[in-house]
């Protein structure tokens, strides 16, 4: 079965010639199209871009599959995001300058590091819900032993040069994803 | 029975892809330690916080191990004594955190179904309850463990009188 999709001005016909020799070689399930985080990234892809071309779900597969590793292996810096109501608690709290020296720490400890983002949350129970937190979100594109690694030095760091009161609002959560 | 049987639970669920199941790890994980925590604290005499004082028994457990902080030897009481400044006790601490990652992670789970789990985050918060309980145990001692039970008897009783 044939998709449609839009594709991207700088693609020029050799390119579009070339891309589709290499698919006729991609393994065909190599890149799962139910897969959301993929998906995305092909959409920031062809985001705004005019249709120019019909392509087999075939190179598709192959396009994300090149996007996807390229992504995984870039060595900029991933920038840190403060959540608007979490910015608010923190400034209520006189926590902000110790969130983000928290966020800029977690920048140099976690290696394959893919997006890093503080929020508001709270923990509730059944009947009960307690007083707010920060939740300091990791997400890794590492190995289990090598995540692990990272989260206690980074939570050792805390212990070490974070108040009370931030190591008491500050929680830590280490996803790994991809 | 010993709250740790949960995590025998957890484990058969490993390697499942169903998100229920996953999410049910999670929780198993995290109810493991949570148990394993309370029941040190009640078996020596500590006395939970009633229904009626607003408190849980999770955030009970969590502040316990918080306010355990400051637990030093009397090797460190001696350098404090001679001008350092309080230390914390980073075992404690490291024992503190990952408490409220996992009670993070059993929240979002069993609370909030717009969060998409994937099969590592179960094999990944079944290997730091284990792992906690494991540190917990191996750090104890006998002066930090009447030292945690003493401060968990005080915040009992500060409660108590609130």
């Amino acid at each position: 079965m044939t998709e449609t999709i839009n594709v991207p001005n700088q693609f020029q016909d050799e390119t579009l010639d070339f891309i589709f020799e290499l698919s006729k070689n991609a393994p065909e399930q190599s890149v799962d199209l139910n897969d959301d985080e993929k998906l995305v990234l092909l959409r920031r892809v062809y985001e705004g871009l005019g249709e120019k071309e019909h392509i087999s779900k075939r190179i598709i597969r192959y396009l994300m599959a090149l996007e996807w590793e390229t992504t995984l292996s870039k060595d900029e810096p991933v920038t840190w995001e403060i959540g608007e109501i979490a910015k608010k608690f923190c400034e209520n709290y006189g926590l902000l300058d110790e969130l983000v020296i928290c966020l800029n720490q977690a920048q140099i400890t976690f290696s394959n590091l893919q997006s890093l983002i503080a929020e508001y949350d709270c923990f509730h129970a059944d009947d009960y819900e307690e007083d707010g937190h920060i939740v300091i979100r990791v997400a890794v594109s590492s190995d289990q032993d090598n995540a692990f690694k990272e989260y206690d030095i980074y939570n050792n760091w805390m212990a070490e040069n974070i108040t009370d009161e931030g190591l008491e609002h500050f929680v830590v959560v280490v996803r790994r994803i991809g | 029975m010993d709250p740790t049987d949960f995590h025998k639970t957890a484990e058969l669920l490993i390697g499942e892809q169903e998100e229920a199941h996953i999410r049910t790890t999670i929780n198993r994980a995290y109810y493991g330690l949570f148990l394993y925590l309370r029941e040190f604290l009640t078996n020596n005499g500590v006395r939970l916080p009633d229904r009626n004082s607003g408190k849980s028994h999770h955030q009970f457990v969590v502040k316990c191990i918080h306010k355990s902080r400051f637990f030093q030897d009397i090797s460190e009481t001696k350098k404090q004594l001679s001008g350092k400044r309080r230390s914390k006790d980073s075992a404690i601490l490291g024992i503190y955190k990952r408490l409220q990652t996992l009670l993070q992670n059993r929240t979002e789970a069993d609370y909030n179904l717009r969060v998409i789990f994937r099969p590592n985050d179960s094999q990944d918060n079944l290997r730091l309850a284990k792992s906690t309980i494991e540190d917990f145990s191996n750090f104890l001692g006998s002066k930090r463990e009447s030292y945690i039970i003493s401060i968990a008897k005080q915040h009992s009783q500060e409660i108590l009188n609130s």
